[in-house]
């Protein structure tokens, strides 16, 4: 177990561990002061919906009024990806929030109490997991209706059997050490022992998947949205724009790279998001265990 | 040993890359080259849903099934109201209940079989037979029986329409095949039912030996559900031979068709009008617009589907045969329901207190002409439809009967949208605001255009008229329009929904939107007796010039009630390569390549 | 534990399974009233009309467990339903969409194994110099780009700049008159293997033009995660009490590394390529959409978002079995390649 201080130098000694780390401190900044930095013009009322400025249809390159651009139907690109920077960590935090209360309530029941409970809810996670997880999300949202609420729902259905699985095996390992057995010994409720020894030792892995995770859940909602099933259009979520984009890959004959701004600046920005989540749970993974390497 | 690994992925991909850049740039107006001589290659999105002429009833079945079968009668060239023969040669009003038409001799079917009067009795009976759920043989039954469907007969469930009454309203009478209709039905729109796809002439004997109806041992006289003709109604879809395989008397024959992908037809060497100009017709089944555009421009394809927000990337190439202002058979609305369902999550408060609007907001005239005052056509017409369109002032479209393009319709005008609202439920409206959502199906650009636009206009009248929009899923719109409580119709505020045409006719474009019963006015609340007469007087009118007034006054009639915001009517364009020759435009003709017999390649 | 018994005790475990998974999506599809699922079959308003008679052809308003009994009975009759956006029936779409995907998984797994076990190796045996930096990168920047992206970028360049070089769809139209005709026999409909077996070059070298960008796409993916999985696997065999061994009787490092470590290092990797191969089988959706390289994934896709429940139905019967079937043969094969492993126990 590593203290958190000697975790935090560990990062910062490793230069690509350090570059996750910045690249989501700006990506946090440009969450916070996205009102700041593309701020909605007046009399708009919802500001997760990318102004439009008029109705047409082909996407407007660069200029100063719209620094990245426009969309098909003219929604401002600058505006759309810092907002859909809001966006990606609603869905990510969320998604891992209820994925990890759910895996940990779960985990622990089967982990601790085994026999016919264990057997039931680790059945349950073999029918999870043997569903190709977007399509499964797909089923979802497409029977309850695209949101990003519906998004949030399906992911973390799809996601927290991973997570069950695992606190349960953490906690199989650690019902055996000696201080949970003397903790019993003293008395304790399973649930005591569970919250306060258990639990706090089973975190790490949790937190090092979860750190790999997030990423993941970014790049499966921006699928989802691309394909028409997540956020609704004009939505600031990178995904979304991406599926303005789909068809303008190839532009007029005597140009066909003409619309590469509508394409390329939305999947830079999941891109760089993703990476610095990876780059800090591939650190991670590295500092808690070289053996949890094997997933 | 791994630096040299490197180096050599290096260098290889330098090589490859020297070499890409030499072949294919890209650049300027490059020709098209001609590929597949003598072959007519298509691209378009969905895919065929039934080959069974009596199935199917969208557009991808319908032009497969124009390709390989023959009606019995034509429109000529151009016109939606002079018709020619085909394979009725010639063809008698008798009365008012009465039609027959002659068969011509000498036509052979792919498989080998003749031509005669049976078959045509055949196929119109099956269609009666078959009646599936949901398909286009309410064409047919409603002149020949005097129902939509041949279940639920009179009303009682699960009672069928008398088996004599099939047998009897198709007959044939030496080399004439009769019509017996059980109502006074107008002649025309028969006529003009009989020339689209579901009209078209079946083989009975090849039928009946492939596991079709046989009208001998599964009889119109056996009332017994398992060996009668009963056995044979509303079937799944998979179980009729006919849904795959295909036998007529058109063109081109069925060689392979490989759902989802692609559809094959070959050339029909003994096709009774003469030499046929492609000899395979392929239509292939790509979804991605990309593709698409790149087997045009490559000349891979002779014709694609061109989507309306993309026509800009192709007008200005040189080697495209481009055809515009094609008024096609449809429009769009937007529909105010004026019997809102009180418990609809879309209304707010459901009072008319500023946070909402109440079940029958839309009953006071003054509403709806200020909604429609408000309006910005202008704007919908250039961005929502980049201009390609004709605004309308009712459902009628061009080239129908009554339809005049100088006839009144709403323009955008604030100044009395802004009296009309202010007169509105006696000043609360202008007083108090409203709050109410509007939907649109999700994915529909045009459709959220119109929310967008009407939402901003009226918000730019006054900042208490709030609309928001909300995206749903087309089945739970769909849902959601054609549903009804015991004392309410949906819960939809507004809808948007268009109608498409079945056939050219005025009535079939009025009734809809017009009479109590219709599929839209009574999901609106909207309709009322002496209209109903209006309609049904129009309908079976016989006089075109009086046709023609009376039609006139139902539009005026429809701008004047105002029940709906209507929007346009949609001009097609049809992209070919410059190979392509002698397309010609008829909004009844099934496919969207156009008449494909009469054009050709070179 | 004898191996037959062990197969079928696994086997038998599917049953249960099959039933969850197929409950589960019919329970989501109960969030759909009868009028919405209906609306399936609808292609136009004048259809409307008909909505009864659809509902009650089609048993749509019966109470859920009718409607799954009614599912279950046709299944053990071996009718799996009618898939209504491919127009044929499932179990017949499953075999028609099947080949592509398959091709896909075949073309992509090979690059993606030796690719990944290559680095791997390499940046194993230099730890922390910069090809085991270099890697670490690539993977990382691998693992993090959206495949649709990656997809999109592609075809940007490849249809917009090269035409024609690598074209979407799985064949030319020329060639899928080929291939569909009397002189050629398609035996497992992958065109790759038709085109050798029926010796015909042309459709195998315009089958393998249509497969470089999807395939490329899929692969950039998943060699990340291959590559950083043998590279840890490969440090901790490389700790191991016998390489110490091996080094101190003086073996030379390439034979050490090669001979020993690999092969144990290769034992996670043969896990995750089992389910590596049914996740491609499963749905290389994003990419399939994309090149309208219509397979499996592109029709459970399809299905999905229409909510063609019977597709849906089928599709996840196939997958779970598929699942099943492979968690069999992998653990089966850890047998083979680690001798501590006994049927049916733990892996240390």
């Amino acid at each position: 177990m590593t203290g958190w201080r000697l975790m935090a130098r560990q990062i910062v000694r490793n230069p690509l561990s350090l570059a996750g780390v910045v690249i989501i401190f700006i990506f946090i900044i440009l969450a916070v002061f996205a009102p700041l930095i593309a701020p909605a013009p007046a009399g708009h009322r919802d500001p997760y919906l990318i102004p439009r400025d008029g109705f047409s249809i082909t996407p407007q390159p660069p200029s100063s009024e719209h620094i990245f651009g426009t969309t098909q139907g003219q929604y401002d690109i600058f505006y759309g990806c810092i907002w859909g920077a809001r966006t990606a960590f609603r869905v990510a935090l969320l998604v891992m929030a209820i994925t990890i209360l759910i895996g940990i309530v779960l985990g622990s029941l089967a982990g601790y109490f085994g026999g016919i409970i264990d057997e039931i809810i680790m059945r349950i996670t073999d029918i999870f997991l043997a569903f190709p997880a977007l399509i499964l999300a797909m089923a979802i949202v497409a029977a309850i209706g695209p949101s990003m609420k519906t998004v949030m729902i399906a992911l973390s259905v799809v996601w927290w059997p991973s997570y069950a699985r695992l606190i349960r095996g953490d906690i199989l390992q650690l019902r055996e050490e000696d201080y949970v057995e003397a903790s019993r010994g003293l008395g304790a409720s399973s649930g005591r022992v569970i919250l306060r020894h258990v639990l706090p030792n089973a975190i790490y892995p949790t937190l090092v998947m979860a750190s790999l995770d997030i990423g993941a859940v970014v790049l499966s909602a921006a699928a989802l949205s691309f394909l028409g099933l997540g956020a609704p259009e004009g939505y600031a979520d990178w995904g979304q724009m991406t599926e303005f984009a789909r068809n303008w890959i190839v532009g007029p004959q005597d140009d066909p790279l003409k619309y590469w701004y509508a394409v390329i600046t939305p999947g830079l920005f999941i891109l760089f998001f993703v990476l610095g989540w990876n780059l800090l749970g591939d650190a991670f993974r590295d500092i808690f265990d070289p053996k949890l390497a094997r997933r | 040993m791994a630096k040299k690994l490197m180096l050599s992925i290096v260098a290889l991909v330098g090589i490859i890359a020297l070499v890409l850049t030499g072949c294919g740039g890209g650049n300027g107006g490059e020709p098209i080259p001609l590929k597949n001589p003598g072959d007519f290659v298509a691209q378009t999105i969905g895919d065929v849903d039934s080959l069974d002429p009596a199935w199917g009833y969208d557009t991808a079945s319908g032009e497969q099934t124009d390709y390989i079968y023959d009606v019995l009668l034509d429109y000529n060239g151009e016109s939606t109201t002079t018709f020619i023969a085909n394979l009725a040669t010639e063809w008698t009003v008798v009365d008012t209940t009465q039609i027959k038409f002659k068969i011509r001799t000498g036509v052979t079917f792919h498989e080998g079989g003749n031509l005669t009067p049976e078959d045509v009795e055949y196929s119109f009976e099956r269609m009666m037979v078959q009646d599936r759920g949901g398909g286009p043989a309410w064409m047919i039954n409603l002149p020949l029986l005097g129902a939509y469907r041949t279940r639920n007969w009179e009303g009682v469930p699960g009672a069928y329409v008398p088996g004599a009454m099939i047998d009897n309203a198709v007959q044939v009478d030496g080399d004439w095949v009769v019509f017996n209709f059980a109502i006074e039905y107008p002649m025309t729109q028969w006529l003009q039912i009989l020339t689209q796809p579901w009209g078209s002439i079946l083989d009975k004997q090849w039928c009946v030996a492939n596991g079709e109806w046989d009208p001998v041992v599964y009889s119109l006289y056996d009332d017994d559900p398992e060996t009668g003709w009963k056995a044979y109604n509303a079937p799944a879809k998979g179980d009729s031979y006919l849904y795959n395989h295909a036998n007529g008397t058109g063109p081109w024959k069925l060689d392979i068709w490989e759902a989802g992908e692609y559809i094959r037809l070959l050339k029909n060497e003994a096709y009774w009008k003469g030499s046929v100009p492609f000899n395979k017709v392929v239509t292939q089944f790509v979804d991605e617009w990309t593709s698409r555009k790149l087997a045009l421009l490559n000349g891979d394809a002779d014709y694609v589907y061109v989507p309306r927000m993309y026509i800009g990337e192709l007008l200005d190439v040189a080697d495209l045969e481009k055809k515009s202002e094609l008024p096609e058979l449809s429009n769009d609305c937007i529909f105010f329901n004026m019997n809102i369902d009180p418990d609809s999550d879309l209304i707010g408060s459901g009072l008319l207190d500023g946070n909402g609007i109440p079940p029958d907001f839309f009953t006071d005239e003054n509403v709806r002409k200020g909604f429609a005052l408000a309006f910005d056509y202008d704007t919908y017409l250039a961005d929502a439809m980049l201009g390609e369109g004709t605004m309308l002032g009712s459902p009628l479209v061009d080239p129908l009967l009554g339809y005049d393009p100088l006839a009144a319709k709403y323009e955008q005008d604030l100044a009395a949208a802004n009296t009309s609202l202010n007169l509105a439920w006696g000043g609360n409206v202008s007083a108090l605001g409203f709050k109410f959502t509007m939907v649109y199906n999700s994915g529909n650009i045009p459709r959220k255009t119109a929310c967008e636009i009407l939402a901003e206009a009226l918000y730019s009248l006054n900042p208490l008229y709030q609309i928001s929009i909300l995206p749903m899923s087309w089945p739970t719109i769909l849902d959601n329009i054609f549903t009804e409580t015991e004392t309410s119709k949906g819960p939809l505020p507004l809808f948007q929904i268009g109608w498409i045409a079945d056939y050219p006719d005025s009535d079939n474009f009025i009734t809809p939107f017009m009479h109590s019963y219709g599929d839209f006015a009574y999901y609106q609340g909207y309709g009322y007796p002496s209209l109903d007469t209006k309609i049904e007087t129009a309908r079976y009118e016989t006089n075109e010039a009086t046709r023609i007034t009376l039609y006139e006054e139902l539009h005026d009639i429809y701008v004047d009630d105002c029940p709906g915001i209507m929007l346009c009517q949609p001009l097609g364009r049809r992209f070919f390569t410059k190979y392509i020759h002698g397309f010609y435009f008829n909004p009844t003709i099934p496919g969207q390549p156009g008449p494909l017999y009469y054009m050709s390649k070179s | 534990m004898e191996l037959r018994s062990y197969i079928i005790r696994r086997l038998l475990l599917l049953i249960p399974v099959l039933f969850g998974v197929t409950l589960f999506i019919f329970g989501i599809t109960m969030f759909f009233s009868p009028t919405q699922r209906a609306t399936l079959y609808v292609t136009s308003p004048q259809q409307m009309r008909d909505l009864p008679s659809i509902i009650a052809q089609y048993g749509l308003d019966r109470p859920f467990y009718i409607q799954y009994g009614t599912w279950l009975g046709q299944v053990f009759r071996g009718n799996l339903g009618w898939s209504t956006v491919v127009s044929m029936p499932v179990g017949r779409a499953i075999l028609h969409y099947l080949p592509a995907t398959l091709e896909l998984a075949m073309c992509a797994t090979p690059i993606i194994i030796l690719v990944g076990i290559f680095f791997g190796t390499k940046a194993a045996a230099h730890k922390d110099r910069p090809i085991d930096h270099g890697t670490r990168i690539a993977a990382i920047l691998g693992w993090s780009l959206p495949t649709f992206w990656l997809g999109l970028i592609l075809m940007m360049i490849f249809y917009g700049y090269f035409r024609g070089l690598f074209p979407p769809m799985r064949l030319d139209p020329q060639m899928e008159v080929v291939v569909t005709s009397a002189g050629f026999v398609r035996y497992t409909r992958i065109n790759t293997i038709d085109a050798i077996l029926n010796l015909n070059g042309p459709v195998l070298v315009n089958a393998l033009r249509h497969l470089v960008l999807p395939v490329v796409t899929i692969s950039t993916v998943n060699v990340a995660f291959i590559m950083r999985l043998m590279r840890s696997s490969m440090l901790e065999s490389l700790g191991k009490g016998y390489i110490l061994t091996a080094r101190a009787k003086g073996l030379q490092e390439k034979v050490v590394i090669s001979k020993h470590a690999r092969r144990n290092a290769l034992i996670p990797v043969i896990t995750v390529s089992g389910y590596l191969f049914a996740a491609l089988a499963g749905g290389a959706v994003i990419t399939e959409t994309i090149f309208s390289f219509k397979g499996i994934g592109w029709w459970a896709a399809q299905s999905a978002i229409r909510m063609d429940i019977p597709s849906v139905l089928g599709f996840a019967l196939f997958m779970a079995a598929l699942f099943v079937l492979v968690n069999l043969v992998v653990d089966i094969l850890y047998t083979r390649v680690d001798p501590r492993v006994r049927l049916g126990g733990e892996v240390q």
